[in-house]
């Protein structure tokens, strides 16, 4: 190591705190000004300083955005041939910003920071506003098809000119949201936020030097990178599959398929190739990440991962540059435009479960199983007197995660929404005419393991006043359950119903909007986390204590992990180690548990699916998802499960024989083909 | 506004009582202070006693009395703050409780607010429950957001939870009902219920403890309170006998977690509002000690270095900020607690190499056993700050350090230069990298508490304390533009004497949780008057034997916009609140967030939490004419430091050769006692009133 290195490590730390200073400043200027509920409870929102070649350097470590940590900022700053000092530029548009933005609701806002007439970096800042217009009050529904169901959309402009707020855009914004009052409240505080940066950047170039500064921006990426490398090199070398589903893509029964495979390298570095992973969807689930070739929202696993085995680590965007992405073009997870994009982070808490899935062939244990890895955020929108509509943000439902480094799964939230806080019962119902009925566990909802998931979470509720309509996005996993890993088992999937005033219950499975009528009791429920690990193997006393605290019952205890305990939970030994003994299992290694419903339409249509996604790679881009719905749809009908590859493919070449005058496999005549599908859906 | 709520004031007693004491029980030493009736201020350094936490203090006393006689501690004015009720929160070794909690409801100490508290680590989780779910029953029950009656309490559920919960062997129980901070009917009746069957239990309700919205805060505050009670019950019985064996008649006080105080009794039966009171004490110190230098409603970050931490603090206008939205050990406390926040940069902390051969300080500390590897001759001793400070020549290896013996610059080096061969450093490229990576923690973590109150530091003074916190102030202060620092006289006893310094304080508050325009006539005025009445009543139970010299109160309305994540006090006088005008009301708040946020929005609907007051019964104030041992002078030496990445030859002087009006020009050393004062280069000190020195930056002749 040369002297310089040796001081750079002295020299590294000292900066990387005193950026930290700057983007903790920022982060509270906006916590205690913001407006809107995102902000103040679920923390939706990220502050940070970014290079001029778009790489954020310094973040906090304690808002909610893990999945913007290193987001390619890259797209903004080149959005202008010039940037002068005292610009601020703001943008919601995915398909302008090539992957920085990820759905309309996320404002970006860039500024930036010049000394002595210089750029040195930018001071960057996004918000997720709690309304940009669209299709429902909160804006997103998974059912959306196109972007423009979604809100507004802003390319890259300039908010602020030298200084100097351009009221147009300002009026663009409040006009095309449902809360003009919160949203601009919220964009107030960022702006505030931006420009608190700047000074404080300024002054440290001040104190130190602009090339020091320069200097420490990219010394403190590469460190955090090689500690990152460091982190990835506890994985064995080598290339690891995994498929993930989310069960139903919210519009036609059909499911959606992330294909993984993960290598990790001799020195650490990773890729993540998605190739094999379905079509982009008329549903607003994809992620337009324009085939970045590094993305947070796709990295979160081995991101949490690294920190994880990192203490002391700035978290920044040199861990992103450790995982490099293969992303197939018009895919679900590389969506070009128009597609819907508004309820990603389902992909992205899929995405993670996929990750974890081919971490967990290699190094189960070290990373948990599977979550309940949904995001049901309840929003309402209720009449005011004059006509108008308040939309208020109303708990959002994750479930339990997965069990896994040595402890049982978190109960009621899941990693990738572990940031997200609750609003308390009696906060909501003094800003809102809601009553809730149970904010509560679900017993015997975990994947039992010898580390359990966490517990599922059941959130009863109801509208006190007429003509409120209450949309609930992102529910997931009601069939395919998190999968529990090394003996560990599955964990009990979540649902959606309606308790009517006569006690008649109505499943409302994954549809987002509903417009109750009074005395309606909504329920929505989040799985449990899977469990790592044979049950079995579980201490006596820690299955006694679940069973005391009413957690698991008595007949589960037995059946499930071989304990014998009365309801209070105490243990009897003698009848424990028998039937423990009668039971030993031997579970096969990796040994994944998929639960039952993702086995059952894995055994029926597992390989006709794989058989679909192998024909449409040959279709143009634009009709794939189309021809797979139909084909899937047409198989579901016609053919009784279990299918085979080869009477499935039998079935695809007969639907693409030339029929008369309507060769429907044929890309050029696709379009009428797929308007009529949407007729058929409709 | 009635200034003095029914209280005598003795004009007699306006320079307050001559003799007073004041103890710190903290979880190594116990510090006392006491002045004798003819000025002498005594400072005391006794180890602490774990295990029976009042003996620390009893030993104390002893040795006051061997100084002055025991006939002094008669009559003595005397303040008590502790850590025990903290650590038995942190160490789990409270009481068993049980719990009652509205229907559908069970599951609040589970779930808490969901997060955890590092959502990016997979090995993070919520902190365990104080009450486990098998003590926790549903009573049928509900009240809406008004605190109307929505389905009444079931009697039955009450008495077959308390049968259920006593057959299990819980002797304590508290209950929190949704709403109750608006009507606290159902808990009351519920409480009589279960007092009616088993007159044997105690019931704490959450409406009593503290009564805002938030349920799981508001509970968890609740069975906090109820987890440490009889560990505090049993220390204070134990601590008033000894002392009344001992002679001492006048009732104890105990510091509280807002700066002030109340009767040790009070404490006992409501610890929660005490568990901060040890760091609470010492930023009331140190805005004492500001005032004792002549600053006047002084704007100030506080610093104080220990062992394993570096605690920061604010103080506005000469008062300390307090804050509801503290959390200790990962719990919230919404009581309002003076607001400090806490890194892991304390004289122990652990100097290591991470992954990339990049130099760390902390978290981790090597706590008092083994200590710092300069503490012994363990050749494996991990090297920590205070090695640092030794062989930066910050410290000396002649000086002791509190009671320690001296220090071996020997294993110090030999520590370092083990964490130094790694990267290619020398010992002393260690010792001064750690140090400088030390303050750049400390200015991240000084500017994130700045932040959240929403000051900027240029615009503040700096008061630090502790071991260590006037060996790195100025370091610190040049970093985050601050140019004034004050080091008390007795920088290591700060917290005693702040609690003996303290004046009777407490908060309260009243739910009101409407938008302003829904305001019912006479809302804000009733909720003055049950307020005003409540604490007369207080102030005078707690000022008993105890003249005052006057009292205040202030009233706020604590209001937001739709929406909004922060509250914003709005200061109302008695007129404002007579009137109820809301357009004058709204005129206010607006006025508070335009100088709070450089914004304020006309248009939004506005809320109003709750009315807060917060009263100071006024005990004068406590002075002293001479401070007695720690200042012993010592003829002038040099010695060399490293500092800046450079040497330097240094006066080292003693604090006690320094004479009022005298300036020295940095760099320079003071040592005294208790502590070691860094003046750098491009600074200078001097002793000011009072005798607390004052380090100022640019001021060099």
């Amino acid at each position: 190591m040369s002297r310089a290195e040796v001081h750079d490590a002295i020299s590294v730390e000292i900066f990387a705190n005193l950026f930290r200073a700057v983007v903790d400043e920022m982060t509270w200027r906006v916590r205690r000004s913001a407006h809107s509920t995102f902000i103040k409870e679920t923390q939706d929102f990220g502050t940070g300083l970014v290079t001029p070649q778009g790489e954020q350097f310094a973040v906090p470590d304690n808002t909610g955005g893990i999945s913007l940590i290193g987001i390619p900022i890259r797209p903004l700053v080149d959005a202008f041939a010039q940037w002068k000092e005292g610009d601020v530029a703001i943008t919601n548009d995915p398909y302008a910003t090539r992957g920085m933005v990820m759905h309309l609701s996320d404002m970006f806002l860039l500024r930036p920071i010049f000394v002595d007439g210089r750029l040195l970096c930018f001071a960057w800042a996004f918000l997720h506003c709690s309304d940009v217009g669209g299709s429902v009050p909160g804006s997103i529904d998974n059912e959306n098809r196109e972007v423009f169901q979604e809100g507004l959309r802003l390319p890259p402009v300039r908010l602020y000119r030298e200084g100097v707020l351009d009221e147009t855009i300002v009026r663009i914004i409040a006009s095309n949201c449902r809360s003009p009052d919160l949203n601009w409240g919220d964009i107030s505080a960022i702006v505030s936020s931006l420009e608190v940066a700047e000074k404080r950047v300024q002054r440290l170039a001040e104190r130190y030097g602009a090339a020091a500064i320069a200097g420490a921006m990219d010394a403190t990426l590469q460190r955090t990178e090689a500690l990152t490398l460091a982190a990835f090199q506890t994985i064995p070398q080598g290339s690891f599959e995994f498929t993930e589903y989310i069960e139903d893509d919210f519009v036609s029964g059909t499911p959606i398929r992330f294909q993984l495979e993960l290598t990790v390298g001799s020195d650490g570095r990773c890729v993540l190739d998605f190739t094999g992973s379905d079509p982009q969807v008329a549903a607003a689930i994809n992620l337009p990440t324009g085939s970045q070739p590094h993305h947070p929202m796709l990295s979160v696993a081995l991101m949490d991962y690294a920190i994880t085995r990192s203490p002391g680590l700035h978290v920044n965007a040199g861990i992103v540059r450790c995982i490099r992405l293969v992303l197939p073009e018009r895919s679900v997870v590389n969506a070009g435009y128009p597609a819907s994009c508004g309820g990603r982070v389902i992909g992205v808490m899929r995405i993670h479960d996929l990750t974890l899935g081919a971490l967990s062939r290699v190094i189960p244990g070290h990373v948990p199983a599977a979550g309940a890895s949904q995001l049901a955020v309840t929003t309402i929108s209720v009449p005011r007197p004059d006509g108008s509509r308040r939309v208020v943000s109303a708990n959002a439902v994750v479930g339990g995660s997965g069990g896994g480094c040595g402890l049982d799964g978190i109960a009621g939230t899941d990693f990738p929404a572990a940031a997200l806080k609750s609003v308390p019962a009696e906060i909501l119902e003094s800003e809102a005419p809601v009553r809730i009925h149970r904010f509560a566990l679900r017993p015997d909802s975990e994947g039992a393991g010898l580390h359990r998931g966490g517990f599922g979470i059941e959130y009863a509720f109801e509208i006190t006043e007429p003509d409120s309509t209450v949309v609930c996005r992102g529910k997931d996993r009601h069939s395919f359950a998190a999968w529990g890993v090394a003996g560990g088992k599955a964990a009990v999937p979540g649902f959606s119903a309606v308790v009517r005033r006569d006690g008649t219950r109505i499943d409302n499975g994954k549809k987002a909007v509903f417009r109750p009528d009074l005395g309606d009791i909504m329920v929505v429920a989040g799985g449990g986390g899977g469990g790592f690990g044979s049950p079995f193997a579980r201490s006596p006393e820690a299955v006694c204590e679940d069973v005391g605290n009413g957690l698991i019952s008595p007949e589960r205890a037995r059946d499930v992990y071989g304990v014998v305990t009365d309801q209070r939970g105490t243990l009897d030994e003698e009848a424990t180690v028998a039937l423990r003994r009668r039971h030993s299992q031997k579970a096969g290694w990796p040994g994944f548990d998929f639960g039952e419903g993702r086995c059952k339409w894995e055994r029926d249509w597992g390989a006709a699916y794989a058989a679909i996604c192998d024909w449409v790679r040959d279709l143009a881009p634009g009709i794939r998802r189309s021809m797979q719905e139909k084909a899937y749809a047409a198989m579901r009908m016609q053919l009784a499960g279990p299918v085979s590859r080869e009477v499935a493919m039998e079935f695809l070449e007969a639907m693409s024989a030339p029929k008369g005058s309507h060769p429907s496999g044929s890309a050029e005549r696709a379009g009428p083909s797929q308007d009529r599908m949407e007729e058929v859906d409709a | 506004m009635p200034s003095s709520y029914g209280i005598a004031i003795d004009p007699a007693h306006g320079q307050g009582p001559g003799c007073f004491m004041g103890v710190d029980v903290g979880g190594t030493f116990t510090d006392l202070v006491f002045c004798s009736a003819d000025g002498e201020l005594h400072c005391l350094k006794i180890p602490s006693t774990p295990s029976a936490p009042g003996s620390s203090t009893l030993v104390g006393v002893d040795e006051i009395s061997a100084i002055a006689g025991s006939t002094s501690l008669r009559d003595i004015h005397h303040t008590h703050s502790n850590t025990l009720a903290l650590n038995t929160l942190i160490e789990r070794s409270g009481a068993r409780l049980g719990m009652l909690v509205t229907e559908g409801f069970r599951d609040i100490f589970e779930i808490q607010r969901l997060a955890i508290p590092d959502p990016m680590r997979y090995d993070s989780r919520r902190p365990l429950p104080i009450i486990p779910r098998m003590s926790i029953r549903e009573i049928p029950e509900r009240l809406d957001s008004s605190g109307e009656v929505v389905r009444p309490l079931d009697a039955d559920s009450v008495r077959a939870a308390a049968a259920d919960l006593t057959a299990i062997g819980v002797q304590i129980i508290v209950i929190c009902f949704l709403h109750s901070f608006r009507n606290p009917g159902h808990e009351l009746a519920a409480k009589e219920l279960l007092l009616r069957d088993y007159p044997g239990l105690v019931v704490e309700c959450s409406s009593e403890i503290w009564p805002q919205a938030r349920e799981f805060e508001r509970a968890t505050l609740t069975a906090i309170n109820a987890y440490v009670r009889p560990r505090i019950e049993s220390y204070v019985g134990e601590l008033e006998r000894g002392l009344r064996a001992r002679g001492v008649m006048s009732s104890a006080r105990g510091s509280r977690s807002n700066g002030g105080m109340e009767l040790l009794s009070s404490m006992a039966r409501r610890p929660a509002a005490a568990l901060f009171s040890g760091p609470a004490a010492g930023v009331a110190g140190a805005a004492a000690a500001a005032l004792d230098a002549g600053w006047k409603y002084a704007d100030l970050m506080t610093l104080d270095v220990g062992g394993t931490s570096a605690d920061i603090g604010v103080v506005r206008a000469g008062k300390p900020v307090l804050s509801s939205e503290e959390h200790i050990a990962d719990f919230p406390i919404l009581i309002p607690t003076v607001a400090v926040s806490a890194i892991g940069a304390g004289g122990g902390s652990i100097i290591w190499i991470d992954g990339t051969g990049s130099l760390k300080v902390g978290p981790r500390s090597v706590g008092s056993d083994p200590g710092p590897a300069c503490y012994g001759d363990n050749p494996d001793a991990l090297p920590a700050l205070t090695d640092a400070f030794l062989l930066a020549g910050f410290l000396s290896q002649d000086h002791k350090l509190g009671d320690r013996l001296t220090l071996s610059l020997d294993s110090a080096i030999r520590a370092l230069k083990r964490v130094g061969d790694r990267i290619g450093l020398s010992p002393g490229e260690v010792a001064d990298g750690a140090i400088r990576i030390t303050i750049a923690m400390m200015t991240a973590e000084a500017t994130a508490t700045l932040a959240r109150r929403g000051v900027d530091a240029p615009e503040f003074r700096m008061v630090a304390y502790g071991g260590a916190g006037p060996l790195l102030a100025a370091l610190l202060a040049e970093e985050i533009y601050i140019d004034t620092v004050l080091i008390p006289p007795i920088p290591g006893a700060l917290s005693a004497l702040g609690a003996a310094r303290a004046d009777i304080e407490g908060d309260f508050m009243r739910p009101i949780y409407r938008p302003l325009q829904d305001l019912r006539p006479g809302e804000i005025r009733d909720r003055y008057d049950e307020l005003a009445t409540q604490m007369s009543d207080w102030l005078s139970d707690e000022a008993i034997a105890l003249p005052l010299v006057g009292s205040s109160a202030r009233f706020f309305l604590e209001m937001r916009y739709d929406g909004q994540g922060f509250d914003v006090p709005v200061s109302v006088d008695q007129e404002a609140i007579e009137k109820e005008d809301k357009t004058e009301l709204a005129r206010l708040f607006h006025a508070a967030h335009q100088l709070e946020f450089g914004h304020s929005s006309q248009t939004a609907r506005i809320w109003v939490k709750e009315m807060r007051s917060h009263v100071v019964g006024h005990v004068g104030e406590r002075r002293w004419q001479r401070i007695v041992g720690s200042l012993e002078s010592a003829p002038s030496r040099t010695r060399k430091i490293r500092l800046r990445g450079r040497e330097w030859d240094v006066a080292v002087m003693s604090r006690g050769n320094l004479s009022e009006g005298q300036v020295v020009t940095g760099p320079v050393i003071v040592e005294q006692m208790d502590t070691t004062t860094l003046v750098p280069d491009g600074w200078t000190a001097d002793i000011g009133a009072g005798g607390a020195m004052i380090l100022r930056r640019g001021a060099a002749a």
